[in-house]
């Protein structure tokens, strides 16, 4: 079973997540904010794929990319964002790998995820 | 009697010859008598009939002869005058002297003539000329004086008024400051006053050994000749007035090399058929007022150049609401010359109407006395001004009229609303993201519902519609988002052209469908722009979308592309209803919009993305004849601070 890692400080969108996956056959990993994330990255829990937010208070999710590649762990990352900001962000993304496709706007269509999280950890449906 | 010896004979002829001498003698004695005594009547007469008083007295001063002279000079007849003293003569305080001096003649001194005083019968006092001498008898022993009396008072009077006026004029002429000089017909000066030496440095003996080019400038020598002519030449004129005077300013060299002003004050000097022998003229010496004029005039100039040069429109406007000095920025803003402004009111020229304004500053100064603020946008000129009026008080404190100074602040108000927006589309910003959690947590219980079994068709319905919603509400949101911050895309080197025609040709098929034509008119060979592609894009979707929504029934699209100055310039213009004046003022207002379902953020976004690359976006609409969107884009590319 794959495990994915869900990186979001709002309850209620996590709990959403959490539903849909595991309705889906996912485990889910739950992280309220980039402190928590950046914990479970750094542990020795396997993680297959990350759910990331963007904005967060405290740690946001460009920080737990950064420790994503600091610590040499690229898992496969969907990138959750309010939009524009996204645009800031791709620029950054852009260098450390990401592009487009890995970003999901909210509200996301939850079909839309399955199919990118299928896509990403290249499950053929 | 023979015997009347020869000695006797001789003796008788020696004594007739002796008679014969005595006779002669005799008679030669009696001629010169006669001869004195003709002599003596002759010069009786000349002493009878002289002016001057002669007269005579004996040592007591008793006059023993009175000539007519003395008659007319004293008053006294002859009959009179004979035994009177002489003292009667002599006025009170002179009695003394006049004792003295016979005193002293008597003892044999010599005493000239002189001048003293006499006192005629009526009580006159007279000046003469006394000249008195001794008589004496034949052993040389004094019997008496003669005197010899000359009125002078006349001629002392005379003397007295010539002195007085030399004087006088000797006191202007010593003491002017300005020089009064002669001379003669070819400027051969024969006078100068010692004021000379204050005003040029040389004193009269010296500068009349110089020569008029010494202390002429050639300019001013030139100048006195041509005058010189003209005045000669005025002479010869019917009617001419022969006591007119010239006056003409002329340089001085001094003695030292300075060169100073003078203003010459000149006439001619005539003979007695009032042809002009020689100049007379007063010179002051003016440097002193020529600085201050230069002075005045400098200040003025200084004053005129502060006032033109200032941007701002400042006038100066009086009760009458009349405009009574402006700058040459006022004019210049009005596009008038300021001498078609001066005179008129300030409400006709400001603001094309007949009246002033309600809230006129200039009113409300003169009525309150103190200055004013007020801010407004202009319609004639068309741009935002800021009017301040300060009030200008005569001696008695009662406004005279106003200082008015008004500021473009067309660019402040626009930098203020770029501002207002960038602040909203801060604020919008952060609750629009705020709101697209909730969304998303709408949106996915509601989707999570629809995974579940539903027996109503309903229920299913309506959490399908949440779910669309939740999308719609999504679309509104990024739209607002981008509104707010426009996107750091790439600024990169484009060809304008090509990029108006990639969106054009989206649309352009689309367009067909709808009876609207897009027509192109784009300049060849635009130099090549810095612009965020993308972002453009947007723009020109948006404007290319507004025109059409502009044309209902169908109608053209006229797109135009050129240079203007630093500028590259895109016009968009359509045939549409064109816009209402209300609508025009509110154009780029967030929400504002005409059509149903529009969210009025369209132009909104646009501003914001122009304003990003320092450009312009204007507009031009009549109504029913159409609208023309301008974009001005700077050559000099987009400043990377969005």
């Amino acid at each position: 079973m794959y495990k994915i890692l869900v990186v979001d400080d709002e309850p209620n969108i996590v709990k959403v997540f959490e539903a849909f996956l595991i309705k889906n056959g996912f485990e889910v990993i739950k992280a309220s904010g980039g402190e928590e994330a950046i914990k479970v990255l750094n542990s020795d829990t396997r993680i297959d794929l990350m759910l990331l937010d963007m904005k967060m208070p405290k740690v946001p999710g460009i920080d737990v990319i950064n420790e994503m590649v600091r610590i040499n762990k690229k898992i496969p990352t969907i990138i959750l964002t309010g939009s524009v900001d996204a645009e800031i962000y791709l620029i950054d993304l852009k260098a450390l790998g990401y592009s487009r496709e890995d970003v999901l706007c909210k509200p996301a269509d939850l079909f839309e995820l399955l199919e990118l999280i299928k896509k990403k950890l290249g499950i053929v449906q | 009697m023979a015997d009347e010896t020869k000695e006797e004979l001789i003796e008788e002829i020696r004594l007739l010859q002796k008679r014969i001498a005595e006779l002669e003698t005799l008679d030669s004695e009696r001629k010169q008598q006669q001869r004195e005594e003709e002599g003596i009547r002759r010069l009786a007469t000349v002493v009878r009939d002289s002016n001057d008083a002669v007269t005579l007295q004996d040592l007591d001063g008793r006059i023993t002869a009175w000539n007519r002279g003395a008659e007319l000079m004293y008053g006294y007849s002859e009959k009179e005058a004979l035994g009177m003293n002489i003292e009667y003569l002599t006025p009170p305080g002179k009695v003394a002297e006049q004792k003295e001096f016979t005193r002293r003649l008597i003892g044999g001194e010599v005493v000239t003539s002189f001048e003293t005083q006499r006192v005629t019968k009526e009580g006159n006092i007279l000046d003469v000329w006394l000249t008195v001498t001794k008589l004496v008898d034949d052993t040389g022993k004094p019997i008496g004086t003669a005197s010899t009396e000359r009125d002078i008072t006349e001629q002392k009077r005379k003397e007295e008024v010539l002195r007085e006026s030399e004087s006088r004029y000797r006191l202007l002429a010593d003491n002017a400051m300005d020089i009064i000089w002669t001379s003669d017909m070819n400027l051969s000066f024969t006078y100068f006053s010692p004021s000379v030496m204050q005003v040029l440095g040389y004193t009269v003996k010296e500068i009349l050994t110089k020569r008029v080019e010494d202390f002429l400038t050639p300019d001013s020598i030139q100048l006195a000749g041509r005058v010189l002519l003209e005045e000669i030449a005025k002479d010869s004129l019917p009617g001419a007035d022969l006591s007119r005077s010239r006056m003409l300013e002329l340089q001085h060299i001094r003695k030292d090399g300075a060169i100073i002003w003078v203003q010459i004050l000149m006439s001619f000097l005539r003979d007695q058929a009032h042809r002009p022998i020689g100049i007379l003229g007063i010179t002051r010496d003016i440097t002193e007022r020529k600085k201050q004029e230069e002075q005045i005039r400098h200040a003025a100039e200084e004053w005129r150049t502060t006032f033109d040069s200032i941007t701002d429109l400042v006038s100066i406007i009086d009760r009458e609401f009349r405009l009574v000095k402006v700058n040459k920025a006022t004019a210049h803003a009005f596009g008038v010359d300021h001498t078609e402004i001066i005179g008129k009111t300030c409400y006709e020229l400001m603001h094309g109407s007949k009246e002033p304004w309600p809230d006129c500053p200039h009113k409300k100064t003169l009525e309150t006395g103190t200055p004013t603020t007020v801010e407004f946008f202009n319609s004639f000129l068309r741009i935002y001004l800021e009017v301040s009026t300060s009030p200008i008080f005569d001696d008695k404190g009662k406004v005279v009229a106003t200082v008015h100074i008004a500021k473009d602040i067309t660019q402040r108000k626009e930098m203020e609303k770029s501002q207002r927006l960038a602040q909203l589309g801060g604020l919008i910003a952060a609750m629009a993201h705020e709101v697209n959690n909730p969304l998303m947590i709408i949106s996915g219980n509601a989707q999570l519902c629809l995974m579940e079994e539903i027996q109503s068709d309903t229920v299913k319905n309506n959490l399908k519609i949440i779910v669309e919603e939740c999308r719609r509400a999504k679309d509104i949101i990024q739209r607002l988002l981008k509104f707010s911050r426009p996107s750091k895309g790439e600024i990169k080197e484009a060809d304008i052209n090509k990029n108006i025609e990639a969106m054009v040709d989206i649309v352009e098929h689309q367009f067909k469908l709808i009876n609207v034509e897009i027509k192109r008119n784009y300049q060849k060979n635009l130099p090549l722009i810095s612009i965020d592609e993308p972002q453009m894009q947007e723009v020109f979707m948006n404007l290319i979308n507004n025109a059409s929504e502009a044309m209902p029934g169908g109608g053209a699209i006229t797109i135009t592309t050129s240079l203007e100055g630093d500028f590259l310039r895109l016009d968009f213009k359509d045939t549409g209803s064109g816009m209402t004046e209300e609508a025009k003022k509110r154009l780029f207002e967030p929400f504002f919009t005409t059509k149903e379902k529009g969210t009025g953020l369209g132009l909104a976004v646009c501003y914001g993305i122009i304003k990003a690359h320092n450009g312009e976006l204007k507009f031009e609409s009549k109504l029913n004849k159409g609208t023309t969107a301008t974009v001005l884009l700077p050559l000099g590319g987009v400043k990377h601070n969005v």
